[in-house]
């Protein structure tokens, strides 16, 4: 009976080395899920955005409608949800803006490095514009060595600058809500600048970003 | 049952446990192979999606990447380990199932919170109701709703996507959650109680099987059992000698307990002898013992079985060192609780079938117990067989003795049987001369002289009485009285008697008186000459014994007896002698021999008989009143004839023939007187007409010419008359005296024929007495009447004296005799002359004998014809007696009768034997059983039968036979009974023979045509025996009737 004893059930020992690793491994739970959160809820700096479009800046811009400039890492998994979030942006459009996607792009760089599948989704949502002849336009900027972001103050990918008519800054900020997250959904970056487009009162002209730095 | 149930219901549960261990352990190994894929797999998604985070150009691996990998093995590792070294237990379950929507929330993280990535959970939670328990699902489920809980709160971007989301949402998505669970736990709960089903029916079927199982193991412990029992019965029973048998039960225990060393102790008393050993130990182990002595004295005193086991003080001595047995096992014989022996077995072996030890030793009791009784018997059978050799021994020696004293009681016997007639036959003679001599001198000399010649005759009729009791009792003794037991009459038996001593009784003015005179008894079963002789006996000593009043016989019926008392007024019998009556030789003093004289032997020879008779005999008796005798005879029961038919057949001839009582003759007495007739005899009738009438009637077809006619008619007639009927009342007594003194008639016999009942006193004169109611008895005297008629008779007697008294005696009634000396003279005589009526013979003469002239007699047709009445004083024996029986007509032994009666014995069997000799009859009938039945009939009658089975040649048959009697049948084939009946009564040779018509016709018409044929008589088919017998008596006596 001794040894059915020992057999089938643990002994003390057993029980508490269990009963440790089990609470060691539910703090390594919590701690993961935690840093987890961490993580993906701390958003990247921001920096000094003009609040003018700037005239020394090579992008060229309309003033016929609003320009939507987003600043991308093309190998920043992230930036995936700005995609997203931009595509949602684009359709809720009321009035139409020009969007540029301003690519960063290293010196010297060969072309499969920056044409990435962000890239090239990029390509396909301004092809769709263009077949449709919506209104919206999407174009791209490959900006070699940061040029443009380092003009514009925008240091993280993912980091979206709404310039109405007057070439005012009317928005900047990210359009996802966390790090590493590839479907973004609404959240307040889309909802504002989809206002701001529509001419609606928005209160919300800053949000944070989420992504890679681009330099 | 119950407990059955229970433990039922545990093995059910244990089942379900066992399954629900093992689908678990399933589940873990298959969510180990599944989080190590997973585990992977979000490595891969990791590389894939998100395998690097940028700054500018720089690049490091992805968060994410890191993630993958240390968060997916935190996540993944743990569980798996518990999987491994917990398998099964719930908590590994639980654990598992944490872990699997832990890395749902992974994979959701690392595909950047694909909405797609969300249905992981849901598969994860499908996958986590393989394990069948609920439980999983809540603390999964819990652990989902709480991660929506938390980051709703803290978070929302991160699990809704959108900051803004409600505070609540977490709600929603663990709603759909609780969704899905709630049919995951169904189907957890219900899968279970599928499994528990399972498990039901698994431990129903299981016990099931186990219960076989537990009996088939049973049976075979059983079988087990019983075939080695019965391998150990074969052997013991083979044995027939206890030590052997002690022998073959050590060599079976050894092979089945593989003992070191046995010992079989066998009890011879008190103590317990060793007979046989296996590995004999002479230092431990005893000789003998006795109860309480020793562990083995104890064990035999308890009488159980006992093991020791593991004792270290017990050794044995292997040979080459001590060794300690491991089990020493003490088996007590016991029979009936008797401890017959004891086995001791010791053995290294850890022997545990004690049940096949205790059955194995209740088998050993049962077969030594047989040969402990065997030997016993073949002790007893020893000395048996040596007392039987001192038996045996005794016997020969005894046998030996037999055999002289059977030769001694030969010779005895030779001499008694010599003796017997040498003594009797010059007593008879004395006795015959003597009353001859009073005959002849009556009246013509002095009285007294007279007186004196009757007193010597008294002493030799008692000196012959005196030896006939001598020789009777010595033949009793001897054991050679045979008895002749039958039907027969008591009355017949006293009324014989009673005529025997009524002259006695009335000599000494004594009554002697039957009770019931006249009346009819039942019949008895007894020897009617031995029953006579013991009531001739009682009788006879009660009229000696009784000077005053008398006798009184009264006989009653009984259940099964009939009691015959016997009650005198004599001077009885004192008590102090009264019950040595029986006793031979014993009277009651010696001073009654002297008074009444006797030989003491008449009681003790009536007790003898009546033990061979059955009859109980008893007496009472009061000195000086009287005594009283009682018999008790057994009544005739049919069975009785059974048993006596053997016997009867072999003495009724001879009984018939001689030594038979006279009431035997009465059957055939109407058969008396008559010889060869050839016309009808003349029989004038002085009686009234109305008689004359009767008379007619009753002769009507009989050879008899009656006449009515008056005295002087019957003195003046010229016809030679063969009686005259005469009735008194018509006649008067003067009428007879006259016919009785008449020259012409007193030599004619008269027969009286009166309605009277008394006869009157003057009958002495008169020849027979007829009531004239008695037609038939009419008939008989009738034909008795001319018994005066005689013819010659040859006296053949060695012993001139007896020869001359025989002839004196029957030639004063009218015999002419002749006397031949011994055989051979007699056989001349007879062969030259052939007209000898009748032959006395004696049996023991010169030359030839009366056995070989018997012989000679019967080798001659016409000789043996001739009636012999043998009258001898030898003591015959039974073979002497069949010998003769067949050749004579009347055995009259000189010691048994009266002399006076001798010529009355003599004219009886001239007329009776002589006629019955001459009687044959030819019986012819077609039908064979008929032919027999009809034979035998008249054989059994003692009718000479001849037999014809067709009326072919009949003159012939009747010429050679010459047959009294022809009874015809009438119907046959070929030729019939009319005409057979014609041609005998047309053939001058065989007209007078006298031809009766036999049919199973009735009519008239047949009557008279067998009538006209010529028959004389008709008997009806069926055949009566009463009626064939009647009829031929009475045709066979008519056609008899005849002068001398």
């Amino acid at each position: 009976m001794k040894e059915a004893k020992t057999d089938n059930e643990p002994k003390k020992y057993v029980k508490f080395f269990l009963f440790f690793f089990g609470v060691l491994w539910l703090g390594a739970i919590v701690a993961s899920f935690y840093f987890l959160g961490v993580y993906e809820n701390s958003p990247g700096k921001l920096g000094t955005i003009p609040p003018k479009w700037l005239k020394t800046s090579q992008i060229a811009i309309t003033r016929q409608k609003p320009t939507l400039l987003v600043f991308l890492h093309p190998r920043c998994p992230c930036s995936q949800a700005t995609l997203g979030a931009l595509e949602i942006i684009i359709s809720r459009s009321l009035n139409p803006c020009e969007i540029v996607v301003v690519f960063y792009t290293p010196k010297d760089a060969k072309k499969n490095w920056y044409q990435t599948h962000l890239f090239y989704k990029t390509q396909k949502i301004s092809q769709f514009l263009q077949e449709n002849e919506l209104s919206t336009t999407l174009r791209i900027y490959t900006d070699q060595e940061a040029e443009e972001a380092m003009k514009f103050g925008v240091k993280i990918s993912g980091t979206v600058l709404l310039y109405d008519k007057t070439h005012a800054l009317r928005f900047h900020g990210g359009i996802t809500v966390s790090r590493g997250h590839f479907d973004s959904g609404d959240n307040f970056g889309v909802n504002a600048i989809v206002d701001i487009l529509a001419n609606k009162p928005n209160k919300m002209i800053q949000t944070p970003v989420f992504g890679c730095s681009i330099f | 049952m119950r407990k059955e149930q229970t433990l039922e219901q545990a093995y059910s549960l244990n089942i379900y446990n066992e399954s629900y261990k093992k689908n678990s352990q399933f589940v873990d190994k298959m969510f180990v192979y599944l989080m190590v894929f997973q585990y992977a797999f979000c490595l891969f998604l990791a590389a894939v999606v998100s395998p690097t985070t940028w700054v500018g150009q720089e690049w490091s691996f992805h968060i994410h990447l890191w993630s993958a990998f240390i968060f997916g093995g935190i996540f993944t590792v743990f569980p798996i380990f518990l999987a491994y070294f917990y398998s099964g237990k719930a908590i590994t379950r639980h654990v598992i199932g944490i872990s699997q929507v832990l890395i749902s929330a992974l994979i959701i993280h690392l595909t950047g919170g694909r909405i797609e990535s969300h249905f992981h959970i849901f598969g994860s939670l499908a996958f986590l109701a393989f394990y069948r328990d609920w439980k999983v699902l809540i603390s999964a489920s819990t652990i989902v709703a709480l991660d929506h809980l938390i980051r709703g709160v803290y978070f929302p971007q991160s699990v809704f996507g959108i900051i803004t989301a409600s505070e609540w949402r977490w709600v929603e998505h663990a709603a759909w959650v609780v969704f899905e669970d709630i049919f995951l736990i169904y189907s957890c709960v219900r899968s279970s109680r599928e499994m528990k089903e399972i498990a039901d029916k698994q431990a129903n079927y299981e016990s099931l099987n186990n219960r076989l199982w537990q009996n088939e193991k049973s049976l075979q412990k059983s079988n087990w059992l019983k075939t080695n029992i019965a391998k150990l019965n074969e052997e013991i029973f083979a044995q027939n000698n206890i030590t052997n048998f002690a022998d073959v039960c050590l060599e079976f225990f050894h092979f089945h307990t593989k003992s070191l060393m046995s010992a079989f102790y066998h009890r011879e008393g008190n103590h317990f002898d060793l007979i046989a050993t296996q590995s004999f130990d002479r230092k431990n182990l005893p000789a003998r013992f006795t109860f309480g002595e020793t562990l083995f004295g104890e064990v035999v005193k308890q009488g159980k079985l006992m093991i020791l086991e593991d004792d270290e003080h017990v050794k044995i001595n292997a040979g080459i060192g001590v060794i300690s047995p491991r089990k020493v096992i003490y088996i007590p014989i016991a029979f009936e609780e008797k401890i017959n022996a004891l086995i001791v077995i010791a053995t290294l072996e850890n022997y545990k079938k004690q049940e096949f030890l205790e059955q194995a030793a209740e088998k050993i009791s049962l077969r030594l117990q047989s040969l402990m009784s065997a030997r016993k018997t073949e002790m007893l059978a020893q000395t048996l067989s040596e007392q039987n050799r001192k038996i045996q021994k005794s016997k020969e020696v005894l046998q030996q003795k037999n055999q002289q004293l059977e030769e001694a009681s030969r010779h005895k016997s030779e001499f008694l049987a010599n003796m017997s007639h040498e003594l009797r036959t010059p007593l008879n003679a004395m006795i015959g001369y003597t009353a001859l001599t009073v005959k002849t001198l009556k009246g013509k000399v002095d009285e007294r002289n007279i007186q004196n010649l009757k007193k010597a005759e008294r002493s030799a009729k008692g000196l012959l009485r005196l030896i006939n009791d001598i020789l009777d009792f010595s033949k009793i003794e001897a054991g050679k009285t045979q008895t002749y037991r039958r039907k027969i009459s008591i009355s017949t038996v006293i009324e014989e008697c009673l005529d025997t001593l009524e002259g006695l009784a009335q000599s000494k003015s004594i009554q002697l008186d039957w009770l019931q005179r006249g009346q009819k008894f039942q019949e008895i079963d007894s020897d009617f000459t031995k029953l006579k002789q013991i009531l001739t006996n009682i009788i006879g000593n009660s009229v000696k014994f009784t000077d005053e009043g008398g006798i009184t016989i009264d006989v009653e019926h009984l259940s099964d007896a009939l009691k015959v008392t016997i009650r005198d007024t004599g001077c009885g019998i004192p008590k102090d002698t009264i019950h040595n009556i029986f006793e031979s030789f014993k009277q009651v003093d010696s001073s009654t021999k002297k008074r009444f004289g006797g030989t003491g032997l008449g009681l003790a020879i009536t007790k003898k008989f009546c033990e061979l008779l059955d009859i109980d005999i008893s007496v009472e008796s009061e000195e000086n009143k009287g005594t009283v005798f009682y018999l008790l005879i057994p009544l005739w029961q049919e069975s009785s004839a059974e048993q006596h038919s053997v016997e009867r057949e072999h003495i009724s001839a001879a009984q018939n023939n001689y030594n038979m009582p006279e009431g035997e003759h009465r059957d055939v007495a109407v058969e008396k007187g008559f010889v060869l007739a050839k016309k009808k005899a003349y029989v004038p009738c002085i009686v009234s007409p109305q008689s004359f009438t009767s008379l007619e009637k009753c002769l009507k077809d009989l050879p008899f010419f009656l006449e009515l006619c008056d005295l002087q008619h019957c003195l003046n007639n010229e016809h030679r008359i063969w009686a005259i009927v005469v009735e008194p009342k018509l006649s008067g007594i003067e009428a007879l005296r006259t016919l009785r003194e008449h020259a012409v008639t007193k030599h004619i016999p008269v027969i009286l024929y009166s309605a009277q009942d008394n006869v009157p006193n003057f009958c002495a004169q008169i020849n027979h007495w007829v009531r004239s109611d008695e037609e038939k008895d009419f008939l008989e005297a009738l034909i008795q009447a001319n018994s005066h008629q005689r013819g010659n008779i040859l006296i053949v007697e060695d012993d001139v004296d007896t020869a001359e008294m025989y002839k004196s005696t029957l030639e004063s009634v009218n015999f002419k005799c002749k006397i031949a000396n011994n055989g051979k003279e007699a056989l001349d005589n007879v062969s030259t002359c052939h007209d000898f009526q009748l032959i006395i013979l004696d049996l023991l003469l010169p030359h030839m004998d009366g056995f070989e002239f018997l012989a000679k007699l019967q080798e001659d047709v016409h000789l043996r014809k001739i009636p012999i009445v043998i009258v001898t004083g030898k003591d015959l024996t039974v073979d002497e007696k069949r010998t003769i029986e067949e050749g004579s007509s009347l055995l009259l032994n000189k010691g048994n009768f009266e002399f006076s009666d001798f010529e009355n014995y003599v004219q009886e069997v001239a007329q009776t034997f002589r006629l019955a000799r001459s009687r044959s009859v030819l019986v012819v009938d077609d039908n064979d059983e008929n032919l027999d039945l009809i034979s035998s009939l008249l054989s059994m009658s003692g009718y000479s039968v001849s037999k014809a089975s067709s009326a072919l040649n009949i003159v012939e048959k009747v010429v050679r036979e010459n047959p009294d009697v022809v009874l015809m049948d009438l119907a046959m084939p070929e030729v019939d009974g009319f005409e057979a009946t014609r041609k005998i009564k047309q053939n001058p040779s065989t007209a007078n023979t006298t031809v009766i018509a036999c049919s199973a016709f009735h009519t008239r018409d047949f009557k008279d045509r067998a009538y006209s044929a010529g028959c004389e008589g008709y008997i009806t088919k069926p055949i009566e025996p009463y009626e064939l017998i009647e009829q031929i008596q009475k045709y066979t006596l008519a056609s008899k009737i005849a002068y001398i």
